[in-house]
């Protein structure tokens, strides 16, 4: 079946004109109040009132049903005015929830609409618990003992094996994304570390140590999307152009699959870049799916980056850094703000806009033009992830 | 909150398994090796795992499948000390996927100490307890040990 290119249709321009994140840590507010602020803040940032807002979608993960209604209440918006869909795609959820917002507009159906992501998971987590299996659940992976950084780690040894990458690699990544979070006011971990600190924090499944695994955090993040006649009515320069919104399911396979490619990942990415119309070496930032050090170098080659097997050169020589040839995890990505999982999709989306619009101050991406987003959710056995989404913004 | 009452009253219903489970798996009672199983698909052919309701090929979907025994011996596709690991397992345990030769990757631990399993090793399936289901009794399913 051939995959169509989101948007060969007939579509008009969307574009971000307000944003907001909160800062990412073990938060008080709980996921109303959060999504409720950075509603707030995207709103007021635009520049609208909130009655101009004609269409919403939340994506959370775990607070449970009406997620969207219980945060819009907090602003006195849950009402006839307003209608309001709950989005999950697990992870992926606040990219999927601006993804929807997104269409609505480049489709024609609204001129704007606001998509947020907001999760609070400290507050509802009992100490020490992880999500439980379900016995009745058929998934021989969760019955078998298959724990997260185990099932990333067991991909960093395929990918070890496979290459001449090394765990100081890995530690690098931590090391240089840390970096980026100490500028960051927004950051849940603003203390840099060096390579030693993280090869020598505790073992979690080797060669992923603790410091090298994303923490559990809360956090919202929000755009309000609107369309080019809004841009203009309003007066906005220099506004923030969404050149293309993609998502999809992943590909089930048990069979013998290369796990150092990331298959969901490589197919949204070959069709974000059709429909931007952009590839990877003009993009400026790229906030990915860092949930393990792993996952950066190997996304740098499912996303064209690089070759396949480079990822961890293209590490080396610089090119993921400052001053190299594009900027990843400016913000310091889940490796430093932990991952608030429905809230992460809108938070890398919201702090790409504020990038392009050089409101990021010491952790600034200079000259930053173009923007790629990349959140994955899932999954569901048999597939890498349940979901990619992937934003191209531009200035 | 909603999710988390849900939870509570699935684990009242839940069924204590102490065998997992016998639709993928096979411990024959006349004492001959244990082996997993596959699934095929009688109208197109196709292999599935673990068991599905519906041939799980979009353009068949027929509901006759079969259980067909997959090879005893496979490779290490990879394999991960882990230290902290899921609920209800002893750490350390190593943990990975073994791929048979009928195309099928399968989850698994594996019967032996951290640092000892290495990717493209021969590994052969036995029963054993992988865990404690919440009475505290064994749950008996596969694992891999090393071909001697």
């Amino acid at each position: 079946m051939m995959l169509k290119i989101q948007g060969d249709v007939n579509m008009r321009d969307a574009y971000i004109i307000g944003g907001y994140a909160t800062e990412t840590g073990k938060l008080k507010d709980d996921f109303n109040l959060l999504g409720a602020r950075a509603a707030k803040g995207a709103i007021e940032d635009a520049g609208v009132k909130a009655k101009d807002i004609e269409r919403a979608y939340v994506g959370n993960a775990f607070n449970g049903n009406a997620v969207g209604q219980s945060v819009f209440a907090v602003l006195g918006m849950c009402g006839e005015n307003l209608p309001i869909t709950n989005v999950e795609g697990y992870c992926s959820s606040g990219g999927l929830a601006i993804h929807h917002a997104i269409d609505d507009v480049r489709y024609g159906k609204h001129e704007i609409t606001i998509g947020v992501g907001a999760e609070n998971l400290t507050l509802h987590r009992g100490t020490g618990t992880a999500f439980a299996i379900n016995f009745n659940d058929p998934n021989p992976e969760g019955m078998h003992g298959m724990p997260m950084p185990g099932k990333y780690g067991s991909r960093a040894r395929v990918y070890m094996n496979e290459t001449d990458c090394t765990k100081e690699d890995l530690a690098d990544v931590v090391v240089r994304v840390r970096r980026n979070a100490a500028k960051n006011p927004r950051a849940w971990m603003r203390n840099p570390v060096t390579r030693e600190e993280v090869l020598a924090s505790r073992m979690i499944a080797d060669p992923i140590t603790l410091l090298m695994c994303c923490g559990i955090t809360d956090a919202a993040g929000a755009v309000v999307i609107a369309s080019e006649d809004v841009v203009k009515r309003l007066g906005i320069s220099k506004p923030v152009k969404v050149a293309a919104s993609v998502m999809i399911s992943g590909p089930v396979d048990v069979g013998h699959v290369d796990s150092t490619g990331d298959d969901i990942t490589e197919l949204a990415a070959d069709i974000l870049y059709k429909e931007a119309g952009i590839g990877p070496e003009d993009v400026d930032l790229c906030e990915i799916h860092d949930a393990f050090a792993i996952c950066e170098l190997l996304y740098y080659e499912a996303l064209g980056f690089c070759k396949k097997g480079e990822g961890f050169i293209y590490q080396r020589e610089g090119k993921s850094d400052h001053g190299g040839e594009c900027v990843f995890s400016p913000r310091g990505g889940l490796l430093a703000n932990g991952h608030p999982v429905g809230g992460t999709g809108a938070l890398q989306i919201a702090e790409s806009y504020y990038q392009l619009k050089g409101r990021c101050g010491d952790y600034q991406v200079d000259n930053a033009k173009v923007a790629l987003a990349h959140v994955t959710g899932g999954g569901i056995y048999g597939a890498e992830h349940a979901v990619a989404t992937l934003h191209m913004l531009t200035v | 909150m909603a999710g988390k009452e849900k939870g509570k009253k699935e684990k009242k219903k839940v069924e204590e398994i102490t065998f997992y489970n016998k639709d993928i798996f096979e411990v024959p009672e006349d004492g001959s090796p244990p082996f997993i199983k596959a699934w095929k698909c009688n109208q197109c052919g196709r292999l599935w795992f673990p068991r599905t309701k519906y041939c799980t090929n979009p353009e068949c979907w027929s509901e006759d499948l079969v259980p067909v025994p997959l090879s005893r011996i496979g490779k290490i596709y990879t394999c991960i000390d882990i230290y902290i690991g899921a609920p209800g397992f002893k750490t350390p345990y190593v943990w990975g996927y073994v791929d048979l030769p009928e195309g099928i990757r399968v989850p698994t631990t594996f019967a032996g100490e951290v640092k000892s399993f290495e990717i493209g090793d021969e590994v052969e399936v036995i029963a054993a307890p992988i865990r404690k289901n919440n009475s505290g009794e064994d749950i008996i399913s596969w694992k891999f040990k090393k071909v001697s």
